[in-house]
C-alpha cells in the first residue's frame, strides 16, 4: 500500500517535470472540439491515481478530443498502456495450463522457421544460420560438408546464385539487416557489387539469418514498393482453446525506407476484419506526422483499399496458434506475396497502442482474455 | 565413505539440485533474453516436429489427441478420435504429459483387429475413451538393435545421456546409462523396476554395475532375467548417439541441460525424448559421483549475475 502510493507521487511529480511534453501533444483530430491543456493534464494524472501510470498513448487515441469522457476512455480502452503490456508478456511467460510456455518458438527466428516448415504454414525459407561464427544450420539442398570450417561452408553455400535476405536474429527494426544477390559468383549486398570475404566479416559479426527473399504482392506495391507491407494481426487462446483474431492493421512503410515499423516512420492503417478492407485513417509516429487519410508518398487512398489474401491470412493465424497451443497471445507480421499470405515473424510481446488508436478501444472485446 | 568423500564427489540433496535446474527455465541467451527451449525438449509434439526439422531420428509421431478431439494426425483425416483405429499400425500410445512411463501401451491395429499389450481386444469403446479422457501421443513401434535387444525383449532399453552447454557455449556429454527393462515389462523406466548401468564413455560398453532402484532395489553385476554380464558388453552405435546428441543440444542452445533418451535401432540411434529434469541419483549410483559438474550450476540467487 505504501509502495503505490509512493510510485503514485513518483508518477505525479514525472509528469509535472514534464509537462508541457504531456499538454502540446500534437492532435490527431484536428477538426474536433479539444479538452483544455489543464483538462489533459488532470486525466493524466486521474490515470495515474487509478491505475498508477499515465497514458502514453492519450493523443494517438485522440483522448484529446471533448468527447472523451473519463468514462469512455475507462470502458471502452485498455488503458494504461505499460500495464497493459505487462500483462500480456507475464501471460506469455506464464501461459495458463503450462508450465513451459511455447513463446521461443516466436521468440527465436531459426526455430520459427523449423516449426512453420513442419506446420506447413508459408514462411520464407533459411538457407543458412550462422551462430557464434559457426554455421548452425544450412539447408540440406546445399549439401555443404559440415565437416569444414564455418568459412569454407559459408564460401561453398555462396557459390551458388541466390537472392535472399540476410537479418539478425535478434534483430529490431530492421537494424543490420541487408537483401543479398549471388549470380555468376557475384555478390551483391544491397544491390552493391561486394565480395565474399566482405560478406562473411558481416555474417560473422552477429548472429544471422540467410532467408530466401520474398516479394509481396503487385497490389501491395502499389502502397510503397521500397519496403515489406506487413499485416500485423493479433491471436489470444481462450482458456477453453479456442482461437480468437483480433485487432488486424497494415503496416505500410515510406518511400526510400527498408522497413514498414512503425517508430520508423511507417504508417499504421486499421484493417476491417470484415471485409478484409483498409480502414480510413492512417496513424503516424509524432515526428513523422499525426493521421493521414492517404499515403503521403504514393498518394494512395486508404479506405476500402482492399488486401489480397486477407481472409485465408487470419485462418492461416488461427491454425497456427492452435499449433502453438502454449502461447497465450500472438501479434503475427504477416506479407502477402502473390501465392499467399507468407508469416513472417509472431511476437510475444505485441503492441496495444496502435491497434487501439485505429480499431477504437478494445476493452470490451479482449479484456477478458487478459486476466492475470 | 567418510564425510569429505561423499561431499567432494557427489551431489548431493538431489532436490536442491533439481532447483538448480531452474535455469533450464531462465535460461539466457545473451542477446534474445529469456525465452528457453524448454517446451521444445518437454512437449513431446514440439520435440518431435523439431527432431523431423532437423532430420534427426525420432520415432514418427502417427496421431495426437489432445482436448478429447485428434489434433494431430499423419493422414489429416479430420479431428474424430475414431479414426485412429481405422489405420494399420505397430505402435506405442503414451500419455502426453505422462511421466516414468505411466499410461503406455503398445496398440496395434491389423486387418482391423486392435490389439493392446499384444492383446487381441474385443470392443474397442474404453479404448477410444482412453484417448478422449487424457492427451495421448501414438508413436510409430521402435525396433530395437539386436544387441539391444538380447539384454531384454520386452522392453526398448534405452540409452540415457546428459549433455550441458557450458558458459564458453560448448556442447559437453557428462554421463551415460543403459536402462535396461524386466522381462514382461514394456518400459525400461528404473521406476518400474528397471535397471540403471554405467556407459564408459570412452569405450561404450556397460560398466559394472546395474542399480534396481527401490522397492525393488538393489545391486545386481548380471540381468537378473536372463543372466547376461553387463561388464563389457558393447553399446552399437554409442559413438554416434553421443555426436547426435551434441548436435541437437548445440541446435537447442536455449536450454542449458538436457537428459536424452536414446534407443538404438539397427540403423543407428533414434532420440525417444529429451529430459530438462534429469535425475542424478541414478547415475550417481551407478558411477560415481557427479559433483565435477556442479561448477556448471550456479546457486540459484547467483543466476541472474552468472557468465551465461
Amino acid at each position: 500500500m505504501r509502495f503505490r502510493f509512493v510510485k503514485i507521487c513518483l508518477k505525479a511529480f514525472w509528469l509535472f517535470k514534464n509537462k508541457s511534453s504531456i499538454e502540446n501533444g500534437v492532435s490527431y483530430y484536428p477538426d474536433c472540439n479539444h479538452k483544455s491543456k489543464k483538462q489533459i493534464l488532470k486525466d493524466q494524472l486521474f490515470f495515474i491515481r487509478k491505475y498508477g501510470d499515465y497514458e502514453p498513448f492519450y493523443f494517438t487515441y485522440g483522448f484529446d478530443r471533448s468527447e472523451m469522457t473519463r468514462e469512455r476512455m475507462t470502458s471502452e480502452y485498455l488503458v494504461p498502456y505499460n500495464n497493459f503490456q505487462t500483462k500480456i508478456n507475464f501471460l506469455n511467460n506464464h501461459t495458463p495450463g503450462f508450465i513451459y510456455t511455447s513463446r521461443v518458438i516466436t521468440a527465436d527466428k531459426f526455430y520459427f522457421n523449423v516449426f512453420l516448415e513442419r506446420f506447413g504454414i508459408p514462411t520464407p525459407a533459411v538457407y543458412c544460420y550462422i551462430k557464434d561464427k559457426q554455421v548452425l544450420y544450412c539447408d540440406p539442398r546445399f549439401e555443404i560438408d559440415s565437416q569444414k570450417t564455418a568459412n569454407e561452408q559459408l564460401k561453398q553455400l555462396f557459390s551458388n546464385d541466390m537472392d535472399a535476405f540476410c537479418k539478425p536474429s535478434s534483430g529490431q527494426l530492421g537494424n543490420g539487416a541487408f537483401a543479398l544477390k549471388v549470380q555468376d559468383s557475384k555478390i551483391y549486398m544491397d544491390g552493391e557489387l561486394s565480395s565474399v570475404d566482405k560478406l562473411i566479416d558481416v555474417l560473422f559479426s552477429a548472429n544471422y539469418l540467410v532467408q530466401k527473399r520474398i516479394y509481396q504482392h503487385p497490389i501491395m506495391n502499389t502502397l510503397c514498393d521500397s519496403t515489406i507491407n506487413s499485416i500485423r494481426l493479433q491471436t489470444v487462446m481462450t482458456k477453453e482453446g479456442e482461437v480468437i483474431p483480433f485487432g488486424a492493421g497494415l503496416r505500410i512503410g515510406r518511400k526510400g525506407s527498408s522497413v514498414d515499423n512503425w517508430a520508423k516512420g511507417g504508417v499504421f492503417v486499421g484493417i476491417d476484419m470484415e471485409k478484409g478492407m483498409l480502414m480510413e485513417t492512417g496513424f503516424l509516429k509524432p515526428g513523422y506526422g499525426t493521421s493521414a487519410k492517404e499515403h503521403p508518398d504514393t498518394h494512395v487512398v486508404f479506405k476500402d483499399f482492399e488486401i489480397p489474401y486477407y481472409k485465408e491470412a487470419e485462418k492461416k493465424a488461427m491454425e497456427l496458434h492452435k499449433r502453438l497451443y502454449r502461447s497465450h497471445s500472438v501479434g503475427w507480421d504477416i506479407a502477402i506475396t502473390e501465392d499467399g499470405p507468407m508469416f513472417i515473424e509472431g511476437n510475444g510481446w505485441w503492441e496495444i497502442s496502435l491497434i487501439q488508436a485505429a480499431h477504437g478501444g478494445l476493452k470490451k472485446q479482449i479484456e477478458k482474455y487478459f486476466t492475470v | 565413505m567418510d564425510r569429505k568423500k561423499i561431499c567432494d564427489e557427489y551431489i548431493v540433496y538431489e532436490h536442491a539440485f533439481l532447483n538448480k535446474m531452474f535455469l533450464n527455465n531462465n535460461y539466457f541467451d545473451r542477446e534474445s533474453g529469456a525465452c528457453s527451449a524448454n517446451c521444445i525438449v518437454s512437449d513431446k509434439f514440439y520435440f518431435y516436429l523439431f527432431l523431423k526439422g532437423l532430420n534427426i531420428p525420432t520415432p514418427k509421431i502417427l496421431y495426437y489427441t489432445r482436448n478429447g478431439k485428434l489434433f494431430y494426425d499423419e493422414y489429416s483425416h479430420g479431428d474424430e478420435i475414431s479414426t485412429i483405429l481405422s489405420h494399420d499400425m505397430d505402435a506405442f500410445a503414451k500419455q502426453f504429459d505422462g511421466q516414468l512411463g505411466d499410461g503406455a501401451f503398445a496398440i496395434k491395429v491389423q486387418d482391423s483387429k486392435v490389439y493392446v499389450n499384444k492383446e487381441l481386444v474385443s470392443s474397442t469403446d474404453n479404448l477410444l475413451k482412453t484417448f478422449t479422457t487424457a492427451n495421448y501421443i501414438i508413436q510409430e513401434r521402435i525396433i530395437q538393435h539386436p544387441e539391444l535387444n538380447k539384454l531384454c525383449s520386452t522392453a526398448v532399453n534405452t540409452i540415457r545421456l546428459v549433455t550441458l552447454i557450458t558458459p564458453n557455449e560448448e556442447v559437453i556429454a557428462v554421463r551415460a546409462g543403459l536402462r535396461i527393462g524386466r522381462e514382461g515389462s514394456c518400459v525400461d523406466n528404473c521406476a518400474k523396476g528397471g535397471i540403471f548401468v554405467g556407459i564408459d564413455m570412452n569405450t561404450g560398453k556397460l560398466m559394472k554395475k546395474g542399480i534396481i532402484k527401490p522397492p525393488h532395489g538393489k545391486i545386481v553385476y548380471q540381468h537378473p532375467d536372463n543372466g547376461i554380464v553387463f561388464e563389457g558388453y558393447e553399446i552399437p552405435f554409442f559413438k554416434e548417439a553421443v555426436e547426435l546428441a551434441k548436435e541437437l543440444h548445440s541446435k537447442l542452445y536455449r536450454i542449458h541441460s538436457v537428459g536424452w533418451d536414446i534407443s538404438i535401432t539397427p540403423n543407428g540411434p533414434m532420440f525417444i525424448e529429451g529430459n530438462s529434469l534429469w535425475e542424478v541419483s541414478g547415475t550417481q549410483a551407478a558411477v560415481g559421483g557427479l559433483k565435477h559438474i556442479e561448477k556448471y550450476f550456479p546457486e540459484l540467487g547467483k543466476i541472474n549475475a552468472s557468465p551465461f
